[in-house]
This record gives C-alpha cells, structure tokens and sequence, in this order.
C-alpha cells in the first residue's frame, strides 16, 4: 500500500486505484470518503508546484462545490517534490458527451427530455460564473473536462490545468482543444498563452449549443465550397454552419437537426454573438447572461401533445420535435416513463391488511327465501256480466238442442250418421254467440300474461335479491388480493424470464447478422442461393428446417443434403457464438416491464381500495331491490290467482253451477 | 444553363438513413479492415483472426468515446466481399470468417478506399467532422491479381493524407510487394498474435478518436519486445 504525505505532512494512505489517464492516476484515499488523490507519471515541475500549492489556498467552498479543485498537494515523503494532490471525489457523474449524444443519452439520462439538457446548459453556465468570480479562468474548455449528474448538476475535472490567478502571480492553462477554442487563438500555441474569461465565454457558447442541439458542434455543418472544411478552420474563419450568415460563408445546417430558428430570439442572438466576429470593445456573452436567458428559456417551455419528452420554446405554433424525428427517423428522446410509479413502492397510503378489513367488515346481506304468495289467498272470480251469462245459457241450450236434434237424425236415417254430426257442428258455429269464446280468449291471456310476469319477477328476485351478486364481488376482490400479494414475486418472474429471453435474442441478433449469399457453403451454388433469397432466407436467422421445406430444391428429396448443409452452417454459427453477460438486458424492456406491474400494482390497489364502499352500496341495494321485488311478487301472485279464477268460471264444477243457480 | 439533367436520378421519398448521424454526431474515426481469407489462412490462423476481431470490438467498446466514434468497415478477399459496412463498434458484430480461395489484394484495395470515399461523402452530407480514417491490409500471401493500380491509389491518398494506410503481413507473406503497395513500412505479424494486433489497433483508434482531427497521434510502437510485429 502506498502512504504519501500530505502538505502539512500527515501520512495519506493510498486505496484503490480509479482511473488512469496520460497525466496521472487517481486513487482513494483510506478513511477519507469524500476525496481523491492524483498522482502524476512525470515528476512534477516547480512552477507546476508553485500553482497546486496556489490553488489549494484557493479553494474556497463555493469551488469545491463545482469543481474538482486540489485542496493538498502530496508528496512522497515530507519536504520531497510534490507528485501529486488532493481534491474532492465526484462521483455519480458522467461526462458531458453521453448527455448531449442522443444515443448515449436514452442509455445514461432515460428520463431527460430537452428541459434537463437546458437546465444542465444553465448550471453549466453557473459554474463558469463560480471560476470566473473568483478570477481564474478555465482554459482548456472541452466535453472531456465537464461532468454531469442525474440532477443535472454540472461539475468540472482537470482543475490543475486552469488558469489560476494567486495574488499577483498567474498560472497559465497550458493545453487546450482547437475544436473547443476560440477563433482569435486558433493556430496559436497554447505554451505562454494568456487566456481571459471571454476566451471561456467561446467555449460555454459551444457546450451549450452541444445541449441544445443534440451533439452538435456549432460549426460543423455542410461545407458548399471545395474539399474538406475541418472544425479549426471553420472556427478561425467565423463560419456558424446554423446562424444567419451561414450561407455567406458557404455553410448549411446539416440536416436532420432542430432549427436554430427555434430558438427564442434572446438566446438565439446570444448564440450568435457567441460565435461572430466582434468589434474590439464588444465581448462574448457572460456565463451570467447564459444562465439568465437558459433560466427564462427552461420557464417558457411547451410541452408537445404527441409526446410528452418532447419540450420547446412557447413561441412556436408546433413541436419541431416531431418533424425532425419524422424527417429523420431518429428518436431524440426515450418515451416517457412516469417515475411515480414503482412496482416495489405502492401507492404511500396503500395497506393492504388495513384494506383488507375494511372490505371483510361489510356483512353479506341475510339469506332470506323468495316468498310464495300463491296460497295466501283463494280469489273470488270476477263473474261474468249478465249479458254474456245469458248469451252462455242461450249456447248451452241451443247446444243441447242441437246434439238432441243430430242424435234424432241418427237414430232416424243410421245410413247417413256421419252427416248429422257435421251438420250439427256447422250449424252450432252459425248459431252460437261468439261474444262468450272472445271473454274466454281475453281470459286466457290475461292469465298468460300474468304467469309470465310471475315469472320474470321470480327470476329478477333469483339474479338481484338473493346474497349472490355480493358474493361474486367479494371474491373478485379476494382474487385482486392474492394477486397483489403475489405481484413482486411474479416481478420477479418476468425479469428472469427476460434474461433467459436475453441470451435467445441476442443470438437472434447474431444471426441476423450472418447472410446467407456472404457464406462459403460448399454444398450451396448460386443458383440455390437465389432460391434461398426469393424465399426470404437471407441471414442464418431465416434458416430453419420448416422454412427449407419449401424452397424449391431444398425440401425434395434430392434437397436434403443442401437443406442438411445449410442446417450444419446454422449450427456451428450457433456454437460459435458466444453469450456476453455483460451486455445485459435492454433496459428499455427491464423499465418497460416495471412499468407494466407498476400500472397493475396501481390499478389492483385502486380496486381494493374501492372495494369496502363497492360491497357496502351493493349490499343496501340488494336490500332495497329484493324489498321492491317482494311487493311486486305478491301483487303479480295475486293477480295470477285472480286471473286462474276468472278462467275457472269456463269451466264450473257441478257445485259450483247449482250454486249459481241458487243465487239467480 | 439551367437544363433540365436527365442523366441525374433523384432519390425517392425520405431518406431515414441520417438518423444514425442524427442520433450519434460525434465526429467519426473510419478504420477499414482488408482482411485476407485465401485458403492458406485456412484453420488455426483463420480461428485467431476471429478471435481478434472479437477481441477488437470488446476493447473499443470499453472506452465510451471510442465506441461512439470508431466506425469499423470489413472486406475480405478471396473473394472480395464487403463483410461489414461502415458501424460504429457499438453496431458493429464481429463476423466468423472462413478461409476460401485465391488472394485479390489489388482488387480488395480499390474496393476499401471506394467505400471510404463513399463514407467521407456521408459525413460532409452529414455535417459530421471526422478524423483521418485508416486503411488496414492484412494478408499472409502476395496479390494473385494486378496490385499496380492499387499501390498508386494508396500513394495518392497517402500523400493527400486522406488515409493512412498500414499492411500487415502473417507469416509467410511476401512483404516485398506489401512494401510497394504500403507507403509505410509494411510489419510481419509475430507468429499469430492476431489478438495482440487488434488490442493495439483498438488503443491507436482509441487515442486517436480522443484526439483532435487532423492532428498526428503518436502510437505505441508495435515492433517493441513484447508487441506483435517484428520488421
């Protein structure tokens, strides 16, 4: 284990080592969490000496916040050379380019849309304003010297090779990035070069345009003129691809990216001034003046009603989002996925025992039978108006007479006996009166009618009265419960099921990735080929027995062996590929799956939730429903014996026919 | 002046062929593979090769940077094939070569620096600055076609610095045509140390594509003790 000495020479212990870059390595310093040291290869020059020990009396709180500032210098043993120094741990944080990078930022930053990379822009812009404050100057302004968190806080790294300014003593910023530098110092050597805040000025301009336009450099766009036209030469000669002059200078936008005219005037002539030639007393826009109108800006955002990731400024009539990602097909933002909702956490208030009693706490309604009025009350008959009794005595007689007539002609002429009968039914349908048949009909059907609604009312009491319906609902709500007890195993499930997916689809992959017309089959010729093609097997992926079966040549008998060859060919890619763990699963399947459960989980607590009060209105309507029924029940039982007995007078009993009698 | 240009055929409908540059605009680093696989590299020269290339992307993958600006082009020979187009290494599937025929070097030469052409097309297209792409010719024969027209394409651009180009040769290669072909001094391989090759190449690109375009990066020399090549 390494121990170094500290400037006031106590023993720094040297841990694990963090990186390695051309300059040094960085470790962690035993028992000291929050820092790290750096150790240069090279041994470390006096003057260099001179600025670490400069810059650690500098460090003020409010530069160790934003930067990775020296706070100690550290050398092998007391009064030895300096080898290296002492500065705050950042971690957490990721280097610029895999935020502004589309690609790399749906990986790193799943969740920021534009109004994250404008804020990133504004803190940015906050700690420029902290190193200028404190008058040194940055320098050596790159993507690889600034870092930024999930929060979007802006830190930067490589602080010793700021310039710093000690009292009267200035250290220089030797090193520098001519892609990131400014044009009055393009083709001049860094050594000895005295830089000022406007020269940062140039290369904030820069990384904000980074943030703001997708990666993009300011300067690198279509080049109308002859041959190649490097960055460095484009930034001495003031040639901003995207602002209005670019077109004077033979400069285009390169397409598929957001138009700078998207920008809100005020930070759009803050870009502009960045990045034109100006006159001798004008000066580049302050980190200051960024962070106000990045502020204003991030204010003034709209958010698009197609894609919610997708933010701009409140002036524009439409989301220019959508038609750069329509025109190009790329997608700058990943789809929204709302943080709120986990499928570990629940909703805060969400107990599922406490639900649980609640919703056990509403007793079922009380069994009770449907009622069966039928023999409460033995109605009297409606009977019939005198008029038709007359019209039924006047049928009856003529009836006899008839019969007595018919059965006469019988016994008189026997020969013709099957005439009588006909003769008398004929003459019974002229003569009887029709008016007592259509009472009768009426009849009938009133007591049709009435046993039919009898028996709807029975039936409604069965589907709405009984305790049923409620005991339906408490065992949905039972099988809501089990599932939401099981809902993180089954998480649990899934994910495993999406990495065993995992190995299949990244051979998957593979194979697509292997085309059939670039192997060397021996067994296949080109004619093969071409049929193999015209079948749609062009990579290994497409070759399966099932789909050789029917290309012509392969699935005949005589196909066999180029069928079996080409099968062989699929199977030794298959050995040959090999499994990389590390590639992991696709987060965006992992978060999609979240989000899934995460829905249910919310769905299923929301209907338990609402499962005490859902049991508590069914059970009172139950009540009130079965109360309706049973007084509708009685009321149709009654009608229906009323309407039995007006049938029955049709057909009178002997008593009942004397008893008539008597009274008339 | 204005006439209507009949030879000239126009595109039909949106081109989403951007969205790569779209999605990705860091500046690239092209780095074209010419990798013989005539018979005589047939077995276990031809497994290290794999392995190598395996090798070679895993390393560029490690380095973020890296893995969004190298752009790796494969085309064999014997016969010449584009096996892979240009992709960054994050795209980019190691293929399994197998050994096949004779070795038309010159022909697989001309073809590489069309497609590198074609590529630096796109990226001024694109607006997307990239650095000085490489050209890497590995063989363990001589050239069974014409290489002339070939070694005068590769003085061309070498002297236009529109490439550098490296030849490498394995083990019985004739390095006396390599060297009229290759500007630079051709390298024989160190027995078949494929892998340590592509973990070299994969460093240079790194340093490379974290340098600056247009700027001379200096390498790590590949003919020391423990490299891979010998002179």
């Amino acid at each position: 284990m390494t121990t170094l000495v500290s400037g006031a020479d106590h023993p720094v212990e040297l841990g694990r080592e963090l990186g390695r870059g051309g300059e040094g390595a960085v470790y962690d310093i035993v028992g000291r969490p929050g820092f790290v040291a750096k150790r240069y290869h090279q041994p470390v020059t006096a003057e260099k000496t001179l600025k670490l020990q400069g810059m650690a009396r500098q460090a003020h709180p409010s530069l160790l916040a934003i930067a990775a500032w020296p706070v100690d210098v550290l050398r092998a043993s007391p009064n030895g050379p300096v080898q290296g120094f002492i500065m705050p741990k950042v971690s957490g944080y990721q280097e610029i380019h895999s935020l502004y990078g589309p690609s790399h930022r749906k990986r790193a930053f799943p969740q920021a849309d534009w109004s994250f990379l404008v804020h990133a822009a504004r803190n940015l812009a906050s700690a420029f304003e902290t190193i200028h404050a404190r008058d040194h100057v940055i320098g050596d302004v790159n993507p690889g010297n600034v870092v930024v968190s999930a929060q979007a806080l802006v830190k930067l790294i490589d602080c010793d090779s700021f310039q710093i300014s000690v009292g009267d003593r200035l250290f220089l910023c030797e090193v520098g990035v001519p892609q990131f530098t400014a044009p009055e110092l393009q083709d001049r050597p860094f050594r000895g070069l005295r830089r000022n805040p406007d020269h940062d000025a140039f290369g904030l301009a820069l990384l904000c345009f980074h943030l703001l336009f997708m990666g993009r450099h300011p300067f690198a766009g279509r080049y109308r003129g002859k041959g190649d036209m490097p960055i460095e030469r484009a930034i001495r000669d003031y040639r901003f691809a995207f602002g209005q002059h670019a077109a004077l200078q033979l400069m285009e936008p390169p397409p598929h990216t957001l138009p700078f005219s998207a920008l809100p005037r005020p930070v759009a002539d803050l870009f502009e001034r960045a990045f034109v030639p100006l006159a001798t007393d004008q000066r580049r826009p302050t980190p200051r003046e960024w962070l106000l109108a990045l502020e204003r800006l991030n204010r003034e955002l709209r958010t698009c009603g197609r894609n919610p990731m997708h933010k701009y400024p409140s002036q524009l009539s439409a989301c220019p989002w959508c038609v750069v990602e329509q025109a190009s097909g790329a997608a700058f933002f990943l789809s929204p996925r709302p943080a709120a909702l986990s499928p570990e956490a629940g909703h805060p208030d969400f107990d599922l025992e406490r639900v649980w009693s609640r919703i056990s706490g509403v007793a079922p309604p009380a069994i009770e039978a449907m009622p069966h009025p039928e023999a409460q009350s033995p109605a009297t008959a409606t009977p019939l108006p005198e008029v038709l009794q007359r019209a039924q005595r006047d049928n009856a007689i003529k009836a006899a007479a008839l019969l007595g007539t018919a059965l006469a002609a019988v016994l008189i002429q026997p020969g013709l006996f099957w005439l009588w009968p006909m003769l008398a039914a004929a003459s019974w349908s002229l003569l009887r009166n029709p008016a007592v048949r259509r009472e009768y009909q009426r009849r009938r059907l009133a007591l049709f009618t009435a046993r039919r609604e009898l028996a709807r009312l029975r039936n409604e009491w069965r589907e709405h009265a009984t305790v049923q319906p409620f005991l339906n609902r408490l065992q949905v709500l039972q099988t809501l419960r089990d599932r939401y007890r099981n809902l993180a195993a089954d998480l649990q499930r899934d994910l495993q099921r999406l990495e065993t997916d995992q190995r299949r689809a990244q051979l998957q992959t593979f194979l697509e990735g292997v085309f059939v017309d670039a192997a060397r089959i021996p067994e296949i010729r080109a004619t093969d080929r071409m049929a193999l093609e015209s079948y749609g097997i062009e990579t290994a992926a497409d070759v399966t027995a099932e789909a050789l079966r029917t290309v012509p040549g392969f699935g005949q008998r005589l196909g066999r062996q180029r069928a079996a060859a080409l099968l062989g060919w699929r199977q030794t890619l298959e050995r040959q590929f090999c499994y990389d763990p590390r590639q992991g699963i696709d987060p965006a399947a992992i978060a999609d799956l979240r989000q899934r459960y995460a829905q249910q989980r919310a769905q299923v607590e929301q209907e338990l939730m609402a499962g005490c009060a859902e049991l508590t209105t069914l059970k009172a309507d139950i009540l009130k429903r079965r109360a309706q029924i049973n007084i509708a029940l009685i009321r149709q039982a009654m009608q229906e014996s009323q309407a039995q007995a007006d049938l029955r007078v049709f057909y009178p009993g002997f008593g009942d026919l004397w008893r008539r009698r008597h009274r008339s | 002046m204005n006439e209507l240009d009949l030879s000239q055929q126009t595109p039909f409908g949106v081109d989403f062929s951007g969205a790569e540059f779209a999605d990705n605009p860091e500046p690239r680093c092209p780095c074209v593979l010419l990798l013989d696989n005539s018979w005589s590299m047939n077995g276990h020269p031809m497994t290290e090769l794999n392995h190598g290339l395996a090798a070679f992307k895993e390393e560029l993958l490690a380095d973020s940077l890296a893995a969004k600006r190298v752009e790796i082009a494969i085309i064999t020979f014997g016969p010449v094939q584009v096996v892979a187009d240009f992709q960054t290494a994050e795209q980019f599937v190691p293929p399994q070569l197998t050994a096949q025929k004779d070795t038309p070097m010159g022909q697989a030469i001309i073809q590489g620096l069309e497609l590198l052409d074609q590529r630096k097309a796109r990226y001024r297209e694109h607006g997307i600055p990239f650095f000085r792409p490489w050209v890497f010719l590995l063989t363990d024969g001589s050239p069974t076609d014409d290489w002339k027209p070939a070694a005068d394409a590769v003085r061309l651009g070498e002297e236009k610095r529109a490439f550098a180009f490296f030849a490498v040769g394995v083990d019985e290669a004739n390095l006396d045509i390599l060297q009229q072909i290759s500007v630079r001094r051709p390298l024989r391989l160190r027995g078949l140390r494929f892998r340590e090759l592509f973990q070299w190449l994969s460093n240079s690109m790194r340093s490379v594509s974290r340098s600056v375009p247009g700027t001379e990066v200096p390498l790590l020399n590949p003919t020391s003790p423990d490299g891979w090549a010998s002179v």
